[in-house]
């Protein structure tokens, strides 16, 4: 059934939200019993951040479509920021490695004999060749060039020129290592830098590091992974996710169980920012508030709460799937301790500038990234990963993260990675949803109807923030 | 018509939603002074204000047999009688539809317990009267086999058992089986977020292309409860759309 015939009856006939919020980063969510710094509000206002970020309320589509756009990007941004090029857990033993591709670049990520991970272009010094073509490796001793046989070590550095004797000096005086990128591997994530000398990676993630290490990505793997070929501009691709705006009309069957709209904004330094969204509590925009409807009554069952006969009503459901996943013999079979109360139920979902947004559980985390494309402004690709903690005996990661019910999620098998296109992007059906407003979104960008602008609400302040961080590269402030 | 519902005393249950919360406006429209009892205090209040005229409330939550007998006796004291008790407490409100125990608890003994705690009360008025709510699930196969549908089949064959038996006391006793009936928050509004393939797939199956709503379940309700109706009794009124295809002599 076509995604905006399947759930016609129920998106469009809210209830109106009666206290709306003129400024939605007052809201801080009521920690629970057991909290942590980590869930409080972020020291920082998006306006103190960013004190021109009325500009960024009204903007043009031009850098969604223009390739003058996408080369700026390229030379003032891609090339300094940290990126997130994969996950530890890929490549746990020396001889692994995995590519990355942003843009135009190509990069290798490579644990080495020490166990420290290496990452450098992906080109032959030679002719300029791609020294790989596959996504991932494992018990490489070396890279080889397919093309003259050049050979590289997992460091890089170069310990093959075959028949040397027949190059001129002028050729071998050059640099004929691979050209090495700055790589961190941190907290189960691996990040690169392109630029020559980054801003040190402790500092452009401080703001982010206790949440997200928090939640021990290093003891997870991937369970479901996905590259979808979208006809948009990657600015275009990463805006439909940074709000909760959408939430009601795109996904209007998460209104029985998700609340979309009283949800915590934090802002923080060097672009990133965050959404706290509540879950197992009914969305103010369903008509009936109190009733323990259908949704709430499946998320108790999972969580082992019997819903006939509970004590309470829908208000009083979230803390007591907390108070379930406490118990020791709780039925994921994990130990939920380290976790705040509130993370054990609900979408803790941190934005990575500049392309990356987690949706964070104890039990997995959905990885979405955007990356452009080599040469065309209007494509990109969005990158689907689950990863999923190890999980109790018949476990399975949460429905929403679209993992297939006969994928292994028990850690023992990798999930090849699989390419789509937004035809068929198996993503799931939240994430499908999405796909289908980025491809309209970019359609419609170019339409004369617009006058070349478009606007955002108070309740899309990290796209605000998004435009107005990718500025200070684009102007060079930063 | 008039159903002769003014100054009739009603003890209804659930009241706050659905069903039971526009049978409870319609009778009060009617002018029968009305006793409401629901799980949500807050929402009995509001229902109240909304209602005026002659009501009492009772915030309950059904935890033992005796209690719900005591607390079904004094809002009968409280509102001077019952002439007519309408049984809609089930399991279903509480998504417990699967669960055996509660259906029994609340859609089966629910029913005795509350006929028989009223009883001297109905007996007394003259225009007895006593609505069991069923449901279609009770009369075909529906979704899966499920405490629900099983007990509420129970419930009509006590109903029946027990127009029989009261008849001469002059206490009616009938029963009322909707058919899927939605609203705003209710259980299939919930399907439509959560299972839209099944809740377009039952629509596909009733006659006249769409479910029910409480209103026309209410209107149901209130003929049969009503002393226009003094003649039936063991009746199980079906209030469906067309969507039981039994042929139902």
């Amino acid at each position: 059934m076509a995604t905006k015939a399947r759930y016609a009856e129920i998106r469009f006939n809210d209830r109106p939200i009666k206290e709306l919020r003129a400024d939605p980063e007052d809201l801080l969510l009521e920690p629970g019993e057991v909290t942590a710094d980590y869930e409080g509000k972020s020291p920082w206002r998006l306006d103190q951040l960013y004190p021109d970020i009325a500009r960024y309320r009204a903007v043009s589509v031009r850098p969604f479509i223009d390739a003058d756009a996408k080369a700026r990007e390229e030379e003032t941004m891609w090339s300094r920021v940290w990126l997130l090029a994969g996950v530890s857990s890929d490549i746990p033993d020396a001889g692994d490695w995995f590519r990355f591709d942003i843009g135009a670049q190509s990069i290798i990520v490579a644990r080495g004999k020490d166990g420290d991970v290496n990452a450098f272009y992906n080109v032959c010094k030679h002719r300029g060749n791609e020294l790989v073509q596959e996504d991932f490796g494992k018990g490489a001793t070396s890279f080889t060039c397919i093309m003259h046989s050049w050979r590289y070590s997992l460091k890089g550095k170069n310990v093959r020129v075959t028949d040397r004797e027949t190059f001129g000096a002028e050729a071998l005086c050059q640099n004929l290592d691979l050209t090495p990128v700055h790589v961190r591997d941190w907290g189960g994530l691996i990040f690169i830098s392109m630029a020559a000398d980054p801003m040190p990676f402790e500092d452009y993630f401080a703001d982010l590091m206790p949440m997200l290490a928090s939640y021990r990505m290093e003891d997870m793997y991937v369970v479901k992974d996905l590259t979808i070929e979208v006809p948009a501009n990657w600015k275009t691709m990463y805006s439909v996710f940074n709000e909760n705006y959408h939430a009601h009309a795109t996904h209007p069957q998460i209104k029985p169980y998700v609340d979309d709209y009283n949800v915590q904004y934090d802002h923080y330094r060097h672009g990133h920012n965050r959404h706290l969204f509540p879950v197992a509590v009914v969305s103010p925009r369903w008509p009936d508030g109190r009733f323990i409807n259908v949704g709430l009554a499946f998320m108790m069952q999972e969580a082992g709460v019997k819903a006939a006969g509970f004590k309470g009503d829908a208000r009083h459901v979230r803390r007591a799937i907390q108070a379930a996943k406490r118990r020791p013999d709780n039925v994921y079979g994990m130990d939920f301790s380290g976790f705040t109360d509130n993370q054990l139920t609900d979408d803790w979902n941190p934005s990575l500038f500049p392309n990356v947004t987690l949706n964070m559980h104890p039990e997995g985390v959905l990885l979405q990234r955007f990356r452009p494309h080599p040469t065309d402004p209007e494509r990109g690709y969005h990158d689907v990963m689950v990863l999923s903690a190890r999980l109790g005996e018949g476990r399975r990661p949460p429905a929403y993260m679209g993992v297939e019910d006969d994928v292994d999620v028990s850690g023992k098998s990798r999930p090849p990675r699989r390419r789509t296109t937004h035809d068929n992007p198996q993503g799931g059906e939240v994430v499908e949803q999405d796909i289908a407003n980025m491809v309209t979104l970019q359609r419609g960008m170019r339409s004369k109807g617009l006058n070349d602008i478009i606007v955002f609400s108070e309740q899309e302040r990290r796209i605000q923030q998004f435009l107005a961080e990718l500025d200070l590269y684009l102007t060079g402030a930063k | 018509m008039d159903l002769g519902l003014s100054g009739l005393k009603v003890i209804l249950g659930g009241a706050t939603r659905g069903i039971s919360r526009e049978t409870a406006k319609l009778l009060a429209a009617e002018g029968a002074t009305l006793g409401l009892f629901s799980r949500n205090g807050d929402a009995l209040d509001d229902l109240k204000a909304e209602l005026g005229g002659t009501v009492e409330t009772q915030e309950y939550v059904l935890e033992d047999r005796e209690g719900y007998r005591a607390m079904l006796t004094g809002l009968a004291e409280r509102i001077g009688g019952c002439d007519i008790f309408i049984h809609s407490i089930s399991s279903s409100g509480a998504q417990g539809a699967g669960d055996w125990d509660e259906s029994y608890r609340l859609d089966m003994l629910g029913a005795v317990d509350g006929c028989e705690a009223l009883e001297p009360w109905l007996e007394k008025s003259g225009a007895g009267s006593i609505i069991l709510m069923s449901s279609t699930a009770a009369v075909e196969t529906f979704l899966v086999p499920q405490a629900f549908n099983a007990i509420k089949a129970a419930v009509i064959t006590y109903g029946k058992q027990l127009s029989q038996a009261w008849a001469p006391k002059g206490i009616r006793v009938n029963m009322v089986s909707p058919g899927p009936i939605t609203y705003p928050g209710g259980n299939w509004e919930g399907a439509k977020a959560l299972a839209p393939d099944l809740y377009a797939g039952i629509v596909g199956q009733i006659p006249m292309g769409r479910m029910g709503t409480p209103e026309e379940v209410a209107k149901a309700i209130a003929f049969l409860a009503s002393p226009a109706a003094a003649y039936i009794t063991g009746a199980n009124l079906v209030v469906d759309g067309g969507f039981t295809k039994r042929v139902q002599f």
